[in-house]
């Protein structure tokens, strides 16, 4: 079947156990999963049996675009690697920045499905002129991601795996320039199939269907982001190490493996800081104009800064406030090619275990001189390393530690303690990666934006989580950087004194607004009302709304949420830690997230059963087919 | 005594972590003015104001009261990312 414009009309299907490379034909899954993750999470369903293991030659790695990748519509040059997760059981989806996506499309390929175990170390490349061809990668193997890079053909977009990977360590990342699809542990599966890398180069191009109209709008988009507080000031004046401070004024931020929200030692690691201290130049993602990435100098070599997950995950949760550990730390997971989060995750907890006199190490939240020689045996699985390269779920079942053992599903939290943030709670509970904060993002509606939706409410939150999640699930889909969804408060909310009365007003309203939005859940509104549908009704000539795009979101929220019903997952993983559960963080408060008051009405408004399990009726009404 | 946090900009002027006896935070803010001056009114005039976690907008605004153990930040009105 022929596609749509926005899609290049091939895809690859590649079994590394035999060398085959077959044409995937994925023309029937994208009117209803349009790309990236959507139609990745539809190929993982269809093309693995029941109970699968991670690790097994036949699961397949799946590398998605989407139909706006490869374009110049800003924050949409990115690609989604989906699998299973060797740290969760659960989907495994991350999406990637750097010069890999734009160039597969260049290269004429929408979808690349890697699947088998190569019997030696190998990597994929792909071109227009070429077709796709498996190359023997024996003197990239034990490289870091950075010289991998250097060493693979120029003027390829890359995407590659260091050592971790290599080594199975189950959050290992996989690296595209200097970014990271970082959470869920894909790179373990890539190192799993002898997959050093993935690279592809070429020269097509993807000419919109209605050109004017496209272009039109890109240049309102650029001029809107660059004039909008969030995307033209704060992000690229701060990076995302913007959320330090509010963070820890907000008593989210984790310290000490969350045992506190705050500590005033937190502005050293702000972003503040960073930018006033430590910034030589903004960097950004291929035609992004927001440019929100930090570059620093680093042992005099230009590098990386750390985003707020690192500062706050590897930082404060560590008991470390001291700018340039991290940036080291940060260089070296990103070369390691590990996971930052699931990294300090990991390493706040076998602190915690130390202190407690649980586990023998050289780890303090005081002193951090061990971490960066772990951070080399968690990627080589050496000694202590090799316990720490299983994460904190694994770590906890063979030290103990369960109520101090901060993750959901397996997947460690990240940098926002939901203790003060109660929807982003019930979002961790229930997003279907596990304890991630990039697929709905409620926080930023309570705790870290202009406005601030009671923080310690439960009212309104689960409509308000579906709602995030649904369009973080057609954001990840089409597929364009979840940052680009700070840019929809209108610019006039921030500029709301926090201590007057129209903001107070304003909260109040959202605070109460449950059964509207339970009404804006169920509408479909009928017109391209988003830049995100505008988007892809110019490039693929067909009529997106708003109401097709959300419903998209929900539609593979539903498919992801089944494929882990058919995995083992059950409601009852629909959890916080116990520590989250039970200890509050806050003066006057007592016990933590109230999960149990927001669980039931999510899965009502959801059309879930009690039991957490999509009722028929939702399906049929999506469409999904299982 | 309440504790004040300030963001990093007043902090690199007045110090991480200052003690002031104010009652309220309206009297912390008068007060943090008259010793600090213009770096402090600055900071004020950009920042939201939170105690031991919660903004004021949750609490009674400037009239919060303050007790000897509680911990004042002040913050970005917005972030993200
Ligand atoms: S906002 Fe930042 S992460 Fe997102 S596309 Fe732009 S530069 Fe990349």
């Amino acid at each position: 079947m022929a596609l749509c414009t926005g899609y290049m009309g091939k895809s690859y299907d590649i079994d590394l156990s035999t060398g085959e490379i077959k044409i995937l034909d994925i023309s029937q899954h994208v009117d209803l999963y349009l790309g990236g993750k959507g139609v990745g999470t539809r190929l993982l369903y269809d093309n693995t049996p029941p109970g699968m293991d991670p690790y097994d030659d036949r699961m397949p790695l799946i590398f998605s675009t989407g139909p706006l990748t490869g374009t110049s519509a800003p924050q949409s040059n990115r690609f989604v690697v989906t699998t299973k997760s060797p740290l969760t059981g659960a989907v495994a989806n991350s999406t990637c920045g750097g010069d890999f996506a734009r160039q597969l499309k260049r290269a004429g390929v929408d979808v690349v499905m890697v699947r088998g175990k190569a019997k030696a170390p190998v990597y994929i490349e792909i071109t227009d002129e070429g077709g796709a061809s498996i190359k023997d990668a024996t003197r990239l193997w034990g490289k870091g991601a950075v010289e991998t890079q250097e060493l693979l053909p120029k003027g390829f977009g890359k995407a590659v795996i260091g050592p971790a990977g290599e080594n199975r360590v189950r959050f290992a990342c996989i690296v595209s320039q200097e970014r990271v699809a970082g959470r869920t542990g894909c790179g373990a599966v890539m190192g799993a199939k002898n997959l050093k890398a993935i690279i592809a180069d070429g020269k097509m191009k993807i000419v919109a269907e209605d050109k004017d109209a496209f272009e039109e709008l890109r240049k309102s988009m650029v001029k809107y982001l660059k004039s909008h507080p969030m995307t033209g000031k704060i992000l690229p004046d701060l990076g995302t190490a913007n959320i330090v401070n509010t963070a820890a004024g907000r008593n989210i931020l984790p310290v000490n493996n969350f045992q506190r929200g705050t500590d005033h030692r937190a502005p050293r690691i702000s972003g503040e800081a960073l930018a006033a201290k430590h910034l030589k130049r903004r960097v950004g993602c291929v035609n992004c104009p927001i440019v929100c990435g930090r570059g620093i100098d680093l042992h005099g070599k230009r590098t990386k800064g750390p985003e707020y997950e690192t500062l706050s995950i590897m930082g404060s949760n560590l008991g470390n406030f001291n700018l340039p550990d991290i940036f080291e730390w940060n260089y070296l997971c990103d070369d390691l090619g590990m996971d930052t989060i699931s990294t300090g995750g990991v390493l706040g907890f076998a602190t915690e275990l130390t202190e407690r006199g649980m586990l023998k190490s050289n780890l303090s939240f005081d002193s951090h001189e061990a971490v960066a020689g772990l951070l080399h045996d968690i990627a080589h699985r050496n000694g202590l390393g090799d316990d720490l390269a299983e994460g904190v779920k694994r770590m906890s079942e063979k030290y103990g530690g369960h109520d101090f053992a901060i993750h959901v599903k397996g997947l460690e939290l990240p940098g926002y303690d939901p203790r003060g943030c109660y929807g982003q709670g019930l979002e961790y509970a229930t997003t279907n990666r596990g304890g991630c904060h990039v697929q709905g993002a409620t926080m930023f509606l309570e705790a870290t934006g202009p406005i601030s939706i009671d923080p310690l409410s439960v009212k309104s939150k689960a409509g308000l989580v579906i709602l995030q999640q649904n369009l973080s699930a057609a954001i990840c889909s089409s597929v364009f950087c979840m940052f680009s969804s700070y840019a929809m408060l209108p610019r006039q909310v921030f500029g709301l004194d926090p201590q007057g009365m129209s903001y107070k007003a304003v909260t109040q309203v959202l605070l109460n607004s449950g059964p509207i939005l339970e009404l804006v859940l169920k509408a479909k509104a009928p017109l391209s009302m988003l830049w995100f549908e505008k988007f892809l009704t110019y490039v693929m000539g067909k009529k997106v709304s708003l109401g097709d795009y959300t419903e998209l979101g929900e539609r593979v929220f539903n498919l992801e949420r089944i494929y882990n019903i058919r995995e083992g997952f059950t409601s009852r993983d629909d959890t916080l830690p116990p520590r989250i559960l039970n200890e509050s963080t806050f003066k006057g408060v007592s016990g933590g997230v109230p999960l149990h008051e927001m669980l039931p009405k999510y899965y009502r408004i959801r059309g879930w059963d009690k039991y957490g399990i999509p009722r028929d009726q939702t399906l049929d009404r999506l469409g999904i087919t299982t | 005594m309440a504790t004040l946090i300030p963001n990093y900009a007043l902090a690199e002027i007045i110090g991480e972590k200052i003690e002031i006896d104010a009652g309220t935070v309206d009297e912390l803010i008068r007060e943090g003015i008259a010793r600090y001056g213009e770096p402090f009114k600055k900071a004020i005039a950009h920042a939201a104001i939170a105690v031991n976690g919660r903004t004021i907008s949750y609490l009674k605004g400037k009239k919060t009261k303050l007790q000897a153990a509680d911990t004042v930040w002040l913050i970005l009105p917005a972030s993200g990312g």
